[in-house]
């Protein structure tokens, strides 16, 4: 195999695996928020800035796979 | 690091964008985060103090109502005061008047009483005597003779008077 | 007509030796706007009765004013702080929105072989996003030096208590420098994304298919640069806070 050929399957493969775990807590986190927004109608101002900040957290490591895969492609 | 080559770091690059920034930084805190946030609170002083002098003015007005409505008051008392003196003065001045009437009416009515009693008097005085001669007149007529006499006189005009 | 994607921003010529990038010149004109548009707004600032601008403005401060002292806890810390974070806000916003002016992908140079598109996303732009994650990385250290003092600030990281404890601090040592790889990388990979992913589009079916991404991107655009500036306003509150926070968290973020 190609250098060239396995670098992009690595990158792919590594940014694929690590936008799993972020893309299902996101999914958690905002399911979770709009169940207390559906609760709670009137925290909702309080809740929704929370739920981004804490969805940008939980996207970290979705992040770092993409350094990781462009460090692959480009580095 | 072949990384930062492909992500196009490039030093001068890089200074003349955190000189970029930071001129933002200054601009917007100079000239719309300051003025802003001041005439906020400027407006939010200026607000606070209509509220209160509304307060006040509010408390004034309430306060003038009471006066005016207790001097209202006052005057209509007052008012009411005077019409009652007057009507007393009145009522009084009144029965001053009618008693000074009745008193004037009755002091007439008894001159007149005595005026017609005197008059009534000297008028039956005068009726006696004249009727005294006129029986004696008559009677001289019937007798035929002259009564000359005193005391057949005295009895005429005696008997004259118990007729009354 | 192939795809042309870049990592970097291309060079689209040169003053001297200083290389003049595209979305250097973007971010110099969108600086420019926002600067006219502060100028505009200064000059026209009533006291009394607010104008359209003025009002969006005023709402916008004051809102966002309320929200960092609701994070940070002290509105004299809060006053500190607030400007930074509110001009990156600010920037990161009209330079992410700026991108869907439309027409703009149609604006080539060409310079020999190549074709270098003249706009590009500013916050596409790796070194700008870097240059703004530095400037809150170097702030928090000096900020947790001013509270906890050089030796508490030091002692955070080389703690020979038991080795457990050193290995955090090894931790958050590697911690710090996650926050400018996480913060940086935040920001840039959903703009370049999102770029990347309408070009894609673009290319592939260039009639209604990028509509949704575009949509899914503007909600980005705004998100973006608010979790950019509440990140650094919670980077900041982290920092300022004299008991000892947990080190888990400070790894993670």
């Amino acid at each position: 195999m190609e250098l060239e050929a396995a670098k992009m399957i690595g990158a792919g493969i590594a940014i694929g695996l690590g936008a799993i775990g972020p893309g299902i807590g996101e999914g958690i986190a905002a399911s979770k928020a709009l169940e207390a927004i559906g609760r709670n109608p009137e925290a909702a101002g309080k809740i929704t800035p929370l739920m981004f900040v804490s969805m940008a957290i939980a996207e970290s490591t979705a992040i770092y796979a993409l350094v990781i895969s462009l460090i692959i492609l480009f580095g | 690091m072949e990384l930062f080559d492909a992500l196009g770091l490039n030093g001068k690059i890089l200074l003349a964008q955190l000189i970029n920034f930071a001129v933002l930084v200054w601009v917007i805190w100079k000239f719309a985060y300051g003025p802003i946030v001041k005439t906020l609170n400027d407006r939010q002083k200026k607000i606070e103090k209509g509220i209160r002098n509304a307060a006040e003015a509010k408390d004034k007005l309430a306060e003038m109502e009471k006066r005016e409505k207790q001097v209202l008051d006052k005057a209509r008392q007052e008012a009411q005061e005077i019409i009652k003196k007057a009507e007393s003065v009145a009522e009084e001045s009144k029965q001053e008047i009618v008693q000074v009437a009745h008193e004037e009416a009755s002091k007439i009515l008894a001159e007149a009483k005595k005026k017609i009693e005197q008059e009534g008097q000297q008028m039956m005085s005068e009726i006696k005597k004249d009727l005294a001669e006129l029986v004696l007149a008559a009677t001289e007529k019937v007798v035929g003779e002259k009564m000359d006499l005193a005391e057949d006189k005295k009895m005429v005009e005696k008997i004259v008077s118990e007729i009354k | 007509m192939g795809l042309n994607i870049s990592l970097s921003p291309e060079v689209l010529f040169q003053i001297g030796n200083f290389p003049i990038t595209n979305s250097f010149l973007g971010g110099l004109v969108l600086s420019l706007v926002i600067v006219l548009g502060v100028w505009w707004l200064n000059r026209n600032l009533k006291k009394d009765v607010p104008g359209k601008f003025q009002n969006v403005a005023e709402i916008l401060i004051s809102g966002a004013f309320d929200f960092v002292v609701s994070i940070i806890g002290s509105e004299k810390k809060a006053r500190r702080i607030f400007p930074l974070a509110f001009t990156m806000f600010i920037f990161i916003l009209i330079s992410n929105l700026a991108t869907y002016i439309p027409g703009q992908a149609a604006v080539t140079l060409h310079r020999g072989e190549e074709t270098v598109s003249v706009f590009r996303a500013v916050m596409a732009d790796y070194g700008m996003v870097f240059v703004m994650t530095m400037v809150t990385v170097i702030l928090v250290q000096i900020i947790a030096i001013a509270v906890h003092g050089p030796f508490g600030y030091l002692g955070k990281f080389f703690n020979f208590k038991s080795p457990l404890s050193f290995f955090l601090g090894l931790m958050d040592i590697v911690g710090e420098l996650a926050k400018i790889v996480s913060l940086s990388f935040r920001l840039f990979g959903n703009i370049f994304a999102g770029e990347v992913l309408g070009a894609v589009m673009l290319f592939l079916a260039p009639f209604f298919m990028p509509l949704p991404f575009l949509f899914l991107g503007l909600l980005s655009a705004v998100v973006q640069a608010f979790v950019f500036a509440v990140l650094t306003v919670v980077f900041v509150k982290l920092a300022a806070e004299i008991e000892e926070e947990e080190t888990l968290e400070q790894a993670s973020i």
